[in-house]
């Protein structure tokens, strides 16, 4: 038989959902101390955000110890603060008592030893404002994130006639998209003089000045043909590292960047 | 050609998935359900809507959780063709008191026939015994399609779009938001953006099933892409195709036609007004269109039905002699599903599928499709 590309998964059982049917798991075979937590974007779903994640990635070594949760929410329509409110639960229940949250994937879940958190684009808004409310309630789970940030929208500008790129899905839904230049709300929420993101902002370097060093990413990591977000660094986070090719919606999909994998495994380690 | 899935790995992947099954709330409702409520109750509630129309809210919930479960438990005998688990017969004691139970039986056997359940009831009772694959690589398209399921079960838009498929409506009798609204939607491109564009708080009915048509577009896609990896997976490709069949049944009988013209005029809307991009833009969404119009066909056409009937009819043909009962529960199965396959393959007299000739049941009184869960619904345009 050809290779079809469908080799199956040696660390991992197929994908299951977790208690709010949105989020979604890839969970390891053996009791894994370690867990990536992945925030999608704008207009992504928990799944198809990271395509090559819930594939190929799977072959890698560097996940065999770890757990795989798509965190799910309304990226186009919902209240980037309400989102983050459920990142920040679910984050909270994985690294402090995961073993209700699990039961549907294994009899007994210790608390995770290490949580890479990888966010897209919303998602870096999502999940700073998670990190954050986790260093304003002192929960200690912060010494054990590891964060990577890929093309993040925490500094706004975001362009408007980019819709058909955030839209996403087919080449027709990307057309009506452009032949309406509809502005999405959300857009409007996260536009360059957003107060949300200014709060976001002032109230991290606050923190991180408080000793919080784990809301800072490990690596941001963006796009050569950035068309979508403001490639602007968030102050204090290092200096990006820039991806040849690549575009907004593509950088973060092993699909088409392998490397996005390696970016991920290495704070695993 | 690779083995195949260690036994042990088969084994574990199995308990996996049970546990998944067993740990939902659908699950625990629809246990309970059986185990509690009387049959002639259980048979009004998993009643065919074209018969008497099911307003309630609590019959929507539970009946939406029977078929969640009904999704789920399928996923056992799809991953046994993949060669995926072990044998799930060894759960039999757990799943077959639900799928044997006659009013779950009537709702996907007679009111909404759904191959797979109907399959996997027969698979643990020992009378249709599929033969499981040998290849890792049908264990990876396992995993593959674990995924495209995932996301379909989620998808709230998309999920609504399938609701209109299945004959809900909202609003008012005398110009209800149904599956002919969607469809028409279509004919206006800024009407398709503006259901995008909405807030959580202002989307409609008709917004979520615009946008679950694009999505079911989407899915379709995905699953065709790894309809066509499986080429040489005759059964676990069929199989595949069955798990979603019902829809692209209903698709077919309400929307498909209406929609390639629907998306046809979407397209020369676009390109009459000039407002995107340029004309290779436009060449190559009217090349998607053709190539999307091809995979509904294949989807809708049934290309893929021969697989799980001839493997059916295999299996009963090897294994002797079976009892009565049997005999007219597969054969029931097989005249069920021979309408699925291609027009074409039914016309061929040397593929006759069934045991026996059996007479076919005469389509149930369609009585108008209403299946409302709300009263009405205001639009905000």
């Amino acid at each position: 038989m050809s290779t079809l590309g469908l080799d199956v998964s040696p660390y991992h059982f197929s994908v299951s959902s977790l208690r709010d049917r949105r989020t979604k798991i890839i969970a390891n075979r053996s009791d894994p101390t370690k867990c990536v937590i992945f925030v999608h974007g704008f207009a992504g779903d928990a799944l198809e955000t990271w395509s090559g994640f819930e594939g190929r990635a799977l072959k890698d070594v560097g996940f065999e110890s770890s757990d795989l949760v798509f965190f799910g929410y309304d990226g186009l329509r919902s209240n980037a603060l309400a989102s983050s409110a459920f990142l920040f639960e679910l984050m909270d229940e994985l690294l402090t008592d995961p073993k209700s949250l699990l039961s549907g994937v294994r009899s007994d879940s210790p608390a995770y030893q290490r949580c890479v958190v990888v966010a897209h684009s919303l998602g870096a808004v999502v999940s700073r404002w998670a990190l954050l409310r986790a260093h304003d309630s002192k929960r200690d789970w912060l010494a054990k994130i590891r964060y990577l940030l890929f093309a993040p929208a925490h500094r706004g500008g975001l362009i408007v006639d980019s819709l058909s790129e955030l839209l996403g899905g087919n080449k027709i839904t990307r057309a009506l998209g452009d032949a309406a230049k509809v502005g999405i709300p959300l857009l409007n929420e996260l536009s360059a003089d957003s107060v949300m993101l200014k709060v976001l902002e002032e109230r991290t370097l606050a923190a991180v000045s408080q000793g919080g060093r784990a809301l800072l990413p490990n690596r941001v990591v963006i796009a050569e043909y950035e068309n979508v977000v403001s490639n602007l660094p968030f102050p204090g986070d290092p200096y990006p590292t820039a991806v040849r090719d690549a575009r907004h919606t593509s950088i973060c999909k092993p699909t088409q960047f392998l490397a996005a994998i390696d970016f991920v495994t290495e704070l695993l380690k | 050609m690779s083995a195949g899935l260690a036994e042990e790995l088969r084994a574990a992947n199995l308990r996996f998935l049970v546990r998944t099954l067993i740990s939902s709330d659908a699950h625990a409702a629809v246990a309970r359900a059986v185990e509690t409520r009387p049959l002639e109750e259980l048979l009004t509630l998993l009643r065919d809507h074209r018969l008497r129309s099911v307003p309630e809210p609590s019959e929507i919930k539970f009946r939406r959780q029977m078929d969640r479960w009904l999704g789920d438990a399928s996923l056992l005998l799809v991953a046994w063709l993949c060669g995926y688990v072990s044998n799930p017969v060894e759960y039999s004691g757990l799943l077959s008191p639900i799928l044997g139970n006659d009013a779950v039986r009537n709702y996907y056997e007679s009111c909404y026939p759904v191959a797979i359940p109907w399959l996997l009831r027969l698979h643990l009772g020992r009378t249709v015994e599929l033969r499981s694959a040998e290849s890792v690589q049908a264990a990876g398209a396992f995993e593959r399609f674990s995924l495209i399921y995932e996301r379909f079960k989620s998808d709230r838009d998309l999920n609504q779009f399938l609701d209109f498929l299945d004959g809900f409506w909202y609003g008012d009798f005398s110009d209800p938001i149904d599956i002919r609204a969607v469809e028409k939607s279509f004919g206006h491109p800024d009407r398709v953006v503006l259901a995008f564009g909405r807030r959580d708080d202002q989307l409609t009915r008709l917004d979520r099933g615009i946008i679950g048509m694009v999505r079911f577009l989407t899915f379709s896609t995905e699953l065709s892409q790894l309809l066509g990896l499986c080429e040489d997976l005759t059964l676990v490709q069929s199989g595949f195709w069955y798990f979603y069949a019902y829809w692209f049944r209903e698709f077919e009988t309400d929307v498909a036609s209406a929609s390639h013209q629907a998306l046809d005029n979407a397209v020369k809307a676009l390109r009459q007004a000039s407002r995107v991009g340029s004309a290779e833009t436009l060449s190559i969404v009217a090349s998607d269109l053709d190539e999307w119009k091809g995979i509904i066909a294949r989807l809708t056409g049934g290309t893929y039905a021969d697989g799980i009937l001839s493997a059916t009819k295999s299996a009963v043909e090897a294994r002797g002699a079976v009892t009565q009962g049997e005999f007219a529960s597969v054969n029931q199965f097989l005249a069920q599903f021979d309408r699925y396959r291609r027009v074409d393959d039914r016309q061929r007299p040397e593929v006759v599928y069934g045991l026996e000739p059996v007479a076919e049941a005469p389509p149930a009184p369609i009585a108008s499709r209403q299946e409302e869960e709300e009263s009405s619904e205001s639009e905000p345009l």
